[in-house]
């Protein structure tokens, strides 16, 4: 393990508070003796080493700025994940520093709330009005009547402001409507999270699993490169996923499992490998408990049941299960990151961390590693654990993490009287990434204030009462990153490239224009976010400077101890969880079949595409030119049994009766049937955003039932049905059954063959090759 | 001398896009004609669930034989001692000839720059020992770029000892240095949904006139004009100045001599001397 010769272990002790670095005044960029040069055609750049934000990834980025102006965005070749790779949003991130549509003041509303009707007004009016409401809310209706929505980077520090002030009523959407189920899951189970990047060793896997995680079309860099590394060094791939997805591609086994039967297929596999004494007997018996009541619980759950549940062959549910006991411990089960499905996945959640325990991967190279204990220094306005229940009823989502559902907040805002009264919402477009948006419209005019910061006018921004605009990851710092989720730790600085171009501030800043608003500067001690980075080093013996030369520091790690840390209630690996039982919710993993498409309709499922992150990215020039609308991906041979043809436009019309606008069709037979695919984020209502608005059909309107997961309140947003109209006439999807099947292709001796010359006997029957486009059109957009 | 080439990994390229926005903000192509290089998804094809999907990730092949060289009036684009097709914008006129005469549709015309504009292979970067932009950001490391001509290279071994495949058919191959390797069934995909165009090997029918007709014609008579000249020389030398504009007719008076002064009148003549 590579250990950097700067940062040794005397480095965790604290040092003295002299030592911490004092408040540091940005420095132009140009005459930083800190810089590197380097080269930009013929041109002399300065080259500044930050993290992207284009996602959340954190990938290590350098910026190159000639005179002054940024001109180009690459991978920085010293981040030990990303290691140079930049993503097509990462390289595009220079159009989101010059959107000319970006929000350049603080803004009033002026008008009827809602209408995107603002004033320009000075930080001072903007921050004093904030405070103001904030102070008045507080002391009318109690703090809890004060509610926060966040996401990004420098939501912490607006969700320690809310700790301070006393409000409880926060929601953090990366857990409800992402992470959350399998946050819980494995925290029941082994006692942490599987931690963001994933833990996972794709590099030394022998086998890999991925249940609907579509890795590359989810553009995870780093991911992504060892997802590569790991096939390119031999591991066989399963994929579970009911579309032929890009890394389906790739694998030597596609599963096209029925949506919502992913827990059958999980039972089946942990019934298989204790059936056939595949799991790590010496590993379950030294850290695991409840070992018999999972035997008995599995007992019923054979392959063949699991077949009939999942449309997935028995044989090959018994292969992948004989594959992994062969393979074990170096199977990296992927744990899924957005996995707030149906309504149940918590439990499938657990049957993932069940399974990955029972092959003893827990903590073993190839399987899922540990992080490292890096710590920074702690600022008293870090914020602390969760806090206690708060405005949900205490009978639920017990296991929750980072606050409470949105939906529980929303709806208290709708109550009579409303037990919420105010809003901020932070970096998140509520409209977009909260299943039932329209509910969410309603509540934002019941509100007596709502305060938005954003970056670029999105829709939430269209309904607030003061708007804050945040500088761009380009133009800030953000507090240091520890990395402690990869083999290789290492700390990190998001630092600014160039200056803030309009009248923004870092979310620190911010933050701490509100509390002295509000009269609370008691709560953050800090002067400015340097001084906070000082505070957070001091810890170290590292120095800011240091860490702004480099960008990256390393830091040792230990990922394979000799024994696994298990932070669990007993100590030990929680097959059966009794915190669970404590709560009367099923201690060992329950399926509940899905619901069954009403007669006619599509189930609605939502993805990615790598050329944009959700709804975030729509307003950017450079990727807009590759993707600037999400098709609706059909089953081919369903989608003509209903007259559809690929490339008509057509509208989808939910269980509820919202119709979405203009849709165009793709006919794949890379789609189970019964599916209505697209990606996420598209349809933008905003006008503000004006390359951005109304790019394609919004998924989001049309979610507007979703599935409260018991164990943690995560809103499972994939039970919503659509039916497909033309010219307005409903063309009726025809139910279409596959025979239970799966994919098997052995992938390494395909790869050992020459390559053909003419069309190989091998290759599937393909579909006649589309019409050449005319000479030096471009290439079609997008793909299925 | 190093001969670059590129090879694609097809079991590790995902087509997420990466290169070509890499390629995009680090040589400034307009938003709307980007083309220096592409990912072009073949979407899957087959039955459910017997299906196939692929990316062709494309650039310019910079090819042994590259069939744009001899469509361009100008000599604007050549071939370096590295292998690379490249354009020296000062001469080039933006006619387009040499955009058809690509059968991969690796050429484009830049409307910003009014020239016409292609792939480098990064070559102002790799002649610094940096390597092209499209490889660095891969994120599945599926690009692998080098001289082939090194043996101790990963491409040289990809190529030479492994096989990596070139996009030609018996219609076109003219030697592409850009490579594939991995799923036999993915590059087939490629093959065939986009193979080189056989119809533009050379350039469009005005070019093609130009080319095979009038281009030949316009040598020809330069070359015949020169081809009399020479002729003339060596004949003037080996027969001596027998046709300059000096040398007299044989068997003509010498004009040289000036005419004899006519007689004076008689009766002059007798006074002169009576007196």
């Amino acid at each position: 393990m590579k250990r950097s010769p700067t940062l040794s272990r005397r480095g965790f002790l604290q040092l003295s508070a002299a030592t911490a670095a004092a408040a540091v005044a940005p420095r132009s960029a140009a005459a930083d003796p800190l810089r590197r040069k380097g080269r930009f055609g013929d041109r002399e750049a300065v080259l500044v080493p930050s993290i992207c934000e284009m996602c959340f990834w954190k990938c290590g980025i350098r910026g190159k700025v000639v005179d002054g102006r940024l001109v180009r965005l690459e991978g920085n070749p010293d981040h030990p994940l990303s290691r140079g790779r930049l993503c097509a949003r990462g390289n595009a991130g220079i159009d989101l520093l010059y959107d000319p549509d970006r929000l350049r003041g603080p803004l009033e509303r002026v008008g009827p709330r809602g209408q995107g009707r603002f004033r320009p007004i000075s930080w001072d009016e903007a921050l004093a009005r904030v405070g103001a409401e904030f102070r008045r809310v507080i002391d009318a209706y109690g703090p809890d009547a004060l509610a926060f929505f966040g996401h990004g980077t420098s939501a912490k520090y607006p969700l320690s402001m809310m700790e301070h002030l006393g409000s409880r009523t926060v929601s953090s959407a990366s857990f409800f409507q992402c992470r959350g189920p399998r946050e819980a899951a494995y925290t029941l189970t082994f006692g942490m999270t599987p931690g963001s990047p994933e833990r996972v060793d794709l590099e030394q896997a022998r086998a890999i699993v991925l249940l609907g995680t579509h890795l590359g079309e989810n553009a995870h860099v780093s991911q992504v490169a060892h997802l590569a590394e790991g096939l390119a060094r031999g591991a066989t791939l399963v994929v579970v996923d009911p579309r032929y997805s890009v890394v389906a591609s790739k694998a030597d086994w596609w599963l096209p499992i029925r949506p919502g039967t992913d827990t059958a297929l999980l039972l089946a596999w942990i019934h298989r490998v204790i059936e056939r004494k595949l799991y790590d007997e010496e590993y379950v018996a030294r850290y695991a408990t409840g070992f018999e009541r999972l035997v008995e619980h599995v007992r019923p759950f054979d392959a063949r049941w699991a077949e009939a549940q999942t449309g997935i062959a028995a044989s090959a549910i018994e292969a992948t299960a004989d594959l992994f006991g062969a393979t074990r411990p170096a199977v990296a089960l992927h744990p899924g990151r957005q996995t707030a499905w149906y309504g149940n996945d918590t439990q499938r959640a657990r049957a993932v961390a069940i399974l990955t325990a029972l092959l003893g991967a827990w903590g073993r190279p190839g399987g899922l590693f540990y992080p490292s204990p890096l710590q920074l220094g702690a600022c008293p306005c870090d914020p602390k654990d969760d806090p206690a229940r708060p405005l949900c009823p205490d009978d639920q989502y017990h296991f929750r993490q980072e606050g409470i559902p949105a939906h529980c907040i929303i709806e208290n805002s709708l109550a009579d009287p409303p037990a919420v009264r105010a809003w901020l919402v932070w970096g998140q477009n509520l409209l977009q990434s909260v299943p039932y948006p329209q509910r969410t419209a309603q509540a934002l005019q019941r509100l007596e204030f709502v305060c938005v910061v954003d970056i670029l006018p999105t829709e939430i921004t269209q309904y607030a009462d003061i708007v804050l605009p945040e500088s761009t990851y380009l133009e800030r710092y953000d507090g240091v990153f520890a990395e402690r989720n990869a083999k290789q730790p290492f700390l990190a600085l998001r630092q600014p490239i160039v200056p803030p171009l309009h009248d923004t501030r870092d979310g620190f800043a911010i933050t701490r224009g509100i509390l002295e608003a509000v009269g609370r500067s008691d709560c953050l001690p800090c002067a400015s976010i340097e001084e906070f980075i000082g505070l957070q080093l001091a810890k170290t013996d590292i120095s800011f400077d240091e860490l702004r030369r480099k960008g990256i520091v390393e830091a040792p790690g230990w990922p394979f101890p000799d024994e696994p840390k298990l932070y669990t209630d007993s100590g030990r690996i929680e097959l059966y969880s009794q915190a669970l039982a404590d709560k009367q919710l099923p201690p060992l993993p329950v399926y509940t079949p899905p619901e069954r498409n009403p007669p006619g309709m599509l189930r609605l499922i939502a993805g990615r595409t790598p050329y944009h992150s959700f709804a975030r990215s729509l307003n950017n020039r450079l990727l807009d030119a590759h993707v600037d609308d999400n098709p609706v991906f059909v089953n081919d041979e369903q989608g003509r049994a209903m007259g559809l043809a690929d490339g008509d436009r057509v509208e989808l019309e939910n269980q509820d009766q919202v119709r979405s606008g203009p849709a165009v069709v793709r006919l794949t037979p890379g789609l189970r049937p019964g599916i209505a695919y697209t990606w996420h984020g598209f349809g933008g209502r905003s006008p503000a955003l004006r390359r951005g608005f109304n790019r394609g059909w919004s998924d989001n309107t049309l979610t507007t039932r979703f599935a409260v997961d018991p164990e943690t309140g995560a809103s499972g947003m994939r039970v919503n049905f659509v039916r497909i109209l033309r010219d307005g006439v409903p063309l009726d999807a025809p139910e279409l059954e596959p025979p239970p099947t799966a994919v098997f292709r052995d992938r390494k001796h395909e790869a050992a063959a020459p390559p053909p010359a003419a069309a190989p006997a091998s290759t599937p029957a393909a579909a006649a090759p589309p019409p050449r486009p005319p000479a030096d059109s471009a290439p079609p957009k997008g793909g299925c | 001398m190093p001969r670059y080439g590129m090879v694609i990994d097809l079991d590790r390229c995902v087509g997420c896009g990466a290169c070509v926005l890499a390629c995009e903000t680090e040589w400034q192509t307009p938003p709307d004609t980007r083309r220096r290089n592409w990912v072009t998804e073949i979407p899957a094809q087959g039955t459910f669930p017997n299906v196939e999907r692929a990316v062709y990730v494309g650039l310019c092949n910079h090819c042994d034989r590259p069939s744009c060289l001899s469509a361009c009036p100008t000599g604007a684009t050549y071939q370096d001692d590295a292998g690379r097709v490249l354009v020296d914008e000062a001469l080039c006129i933006g006619c387009g000839y040499c955009v058809h005469a690509c059968p991969y549709h690796a050429r484009f015309f830049n409307p910003v720059k009014q020239k016409v504009d292609k792939c480098t292979f990064c070559a102002p970067l790799v002649d610094r020992g940096i390597a092209p932009a499209c490889t660095r950001t891969c994120i599945a490391d599926a690009r692998i770029f080098g001289d082939l001509e090194d043996p101790a290279s990963d491409i040289h071994r990809l190529v030479y000892l492994e096989g990596a495949a070139r996009l030609e058919t018996p219609q076109v191959a003219i030697g592409p240095n850009v490579y594939y390797r991995g799923s036999p069934a993915k590059f087939d995909l490629i093959l065939r949904h986009h193979p080189p165009d056989p119809e533009r090997i050379g350039p469009p029918p005005a070019g093609s006139i130009w080319q095979r007709v009038l281009r030949p014609a316009m040598f020809a008579v330069l070359g015949l004009t020169f081809l009399g000249q020479a002729v003339a020389f060596f004949s003037q030398l080996v027969q001596g100045e027998k046709f300059g504009r000096f040398e007299p007719p044989p068997d003509e008076p010498d004009d040289a001599l000036p005419e004899p002064l006519p007689p004076s009148r008689p009766e002059e003549q007798d006074h002169a001397r009576h007196r």
